[in-house]
């Protein structure tokens, strides 16, 4: 039999004489893997950077669920937002 | 399947010619620890006669404090070595040199941390492994019924003088020092001190602060902020340049209480503005909750409702919170527990209602805010309580230390007991109560990796804290094949002097 293994070196030359090709047409011993073919670009943008992200998962998820409470509760007038006032010097007088 | 043989040659070989799965390599050369177990117990060793406290997790140190608790006593561990060429090498006895504690320590050095009224607090030890720094705490008696002044917290006990010794633990040299007057931290398991990489975070029950420090690697403990009394740097400034306007219209009260005040404000460094403002971080809490119930309600009725229900009827509550206990999530956010007095300073407080906030240090805002009971905190406990064990990024080996979220064993007992509990929202407070951690309290050992060992943990865990003594041996059973008894701990009064002793066994 013609096998892809039969010109390797082994222990015992007969070895993979003994297999036998299938007959059934339905069963294929040798499978062709199909090939992926993508629809879209791939290749990764030219300015990305991937490193490992020093900070803690968990203060970002903490975030999140932050954003995901306030996102529906958002009133475009009368909601209480986080204004960051900068503090004066009064000058006293 | 690939069947892997648990003989230590044959996977000593099989390292030498298959390379383990991607990031998967720490965990492969863990499994050795499945073959090298403690299998022999050294009783009636003659130790000196020492406190001791624990190793250091590198392993390089052994402290250890004397009986009056005044000085520091530190050993190198040596490992005594033994070898045997015979067949049958279980039935040789150990040499006698196996029986001297100096055989396996060496003493490095003896330190006196504490003066003639003062002890060392033998439950609190912070190892900082980058600069191998020890940090150790004395302190003088407690005074449980401490008048409350000068912005203290009512029935909080009070101590004289509270010390924090910054050593190097390679030579024993005190590096800096830092002091606590008349205040109180909670040094018991490391409670009130939590250490993360270079930040040190200590917290003043007493004066509701949290004080940020800094270790340098020169060994200098920088203070950088404080947070209570205020949040911002600059808070105490602006505050201090309209303190004319605001003490003419209180003239009257602080006048009264000012001269009891000076001499313990300038001690703390914080000038107390009387009665009339909450401290800063208060503020910022009782904002952030009038903000969420705020925005949860467009209808301006149905809003006011809300707010007198949820907000002002329980204000004063929310006013009497005391910070309880504080640990770092990452260099900018620290998970502050809120309770009553009583439960701050309670041995269990589990039964005294709780509440945690995340803090961010740098915007000075509450991020968010939880009940103790809050299933949506529990969420966050189960699926990233790895992530609340925050590690130095130089410890790398505290990263394999097993947990829910990270072992299947231990999810399944974490269910098991959830499936098991009669009621939800205990079960969820129960598991919140350890909430936050404290600092350096579970041991990276492998041999309490529950993918390479089962064992009861109701008798021993990695977790640092007492447990009642048992008569019953501690048994360590493999969690692979051939889930077989692979040691055991005999613990007991009798055994306190015994000593354990690796020994390679060649398993099948």
């Amino acid at each position: 039999m013609d096998s892809i293994l039969g010109n390797l070196p082994s222990f015992n030359p007969q070895n993979f004489s003994q297999i036998k090709p299938c007959s059934d047409p339905y069963i294929s011993t040798r499978m062709t893997p199909s090939t992926y073919v993508p629809t879209h670009c791939t290749l990764p943008p030219p300015d990305q950077v991937i490193k490992t992200e020093l900070g803690n998962i968990l203060p970002r998820h903490i975030y999140c669920n932050v954003l995901e409470q306030v996102k529906p509760n958002e009133v475009a007038a009368g909601s209480v937002l986080p204004e960051h006032e900068f503090k004066q010097l009064q000058v006293s007088t | 399947m690939y069947y892997r043989s648990s003989n230590i040659a044959a996977r000593i070989f099989d390292r030498q010619i298959s390379t383990p799965a991607p990031g998967t390599s720490v965990h492969h050369a863990r499994r050795f620890y499945e073959n090298l177990v403690p299998s022999y117990t050294v009783y009636e060793v003659e130790c000196p006669d020492h406190s001791f406290r624990k190793f250091t997790d590198d392993g390089q140190y052994l402290i250890s404090f004397s009986r009056n608790h005044q000085e520091l006593i530190v050993y190198r561990p040596r490992w005594l070595s033994f070898s045997c060429n015979d067949d049958d090498c279980d039935k040789h006895d150990l040499p006698s040199k196996a029986r001297r504690f100096d055989s396996f320590f060496t003493q490095l050095y003896c330190v006196s941390l504490a003066s003639c009224n003062e002890l060392i607090c033998k439950d609190f030890f912070l190892y900082m492994d980058s600069n191998q720094f020890g940090l150790f705490a004395t302190s003088t008696a407690q005074i449980h019924d401490a008048p409350a002044v000068g912005g203290a917290v009512q029935g909080v006990p009070s101590i004289e003088k509270i010390t924090f010794h910054l050593l190097r633990l390679e030579d024993g040299e005190i590096l800096d020092r830092k002091v606590f007057s008349n205040d109180f931290v909670n040094l018991t398991h490391n409670m009130g001190v939590f250490l993360y990489d270079d930040l040190l975070a200590i917290v003043s029950l007493r004066y509701q602060t949290i004080h940020i420090l800094q270790i340098r690697d020169s060994g200098n403990l920088v203070h950088v902020r404080a947070i209570g009394e205020f949040c911002r740097e600059d808070d105490e400034l602006f505050l201090n340049s309209n303190a004319q306007d605001i003490s003419s219209s209180d003239k009257n009260k602080q006048h009264q209480s000012t001269e009891n005040h000076v001499e313990n404000q300038m001690h703390q460094g914080q000038p107390h503005m009387g009665n009339s403002f909450l401290s800063g971080i208060k503020q910022r809490l009782l904002s952030f909750i009038f903000q969420g119930l705020w925005n949860e309600e467009s209808d301006d009725t149905l809003r006011m409702q809300r707010l007198r229900m949820k907000f002002y009827f329980h204000f004063q509550d929310y006013v009497d919170l005391i910070i309880w206990k504080v640990q770092f999530l990452d260099r900018h956010h620290l998970l502050i527990k809120f309770g009553s007095v009583d439960g701050g300073v309670s041995r269990n407080a589990d039964h005294h209602p709780a509440f945690v906030a995340v803090y961010n240090m740098d915007t000075t805002e509450i991020v968010s805010f939880y009940q103790n009971s809050a299933d949506e905190l529990y969420l966050l406990f189960e699926k990233f309580c790895d992530h609340f064990h925050v590690t130095s990024r130089n410890s790398m080996y505290m990263n394999f230390v097993s947990s829910h979220s990270n072992n299947i064993h231990a999810l399944e007992q974490l269910r098991s007991i959830k499936d098991k509990a009669s009621n939800s929202s205990q079960f969820v407070k129960k598991m919140l109560a350890s909430l936050p951690f404290s600092c350096q309290s579970l041991s990276p050992s492998p041999y309490f990796d529950q993918s390479l060992f089962r064992f009861d943990d109701k008798l021993i865990s990695a977790t640092d804290r007492h447990r009642q003594s048992t008569d019953h041996p501690i048994k360590f059973i493999l969690r692979n094949y051939p889930h077989s008894l692979k040691f055991k701990i005999k613990p007991g009064a009798h055994y306190f002097q015994a000593v354990c002793i690796l020994n390679i066994k060649m398993t099948r």
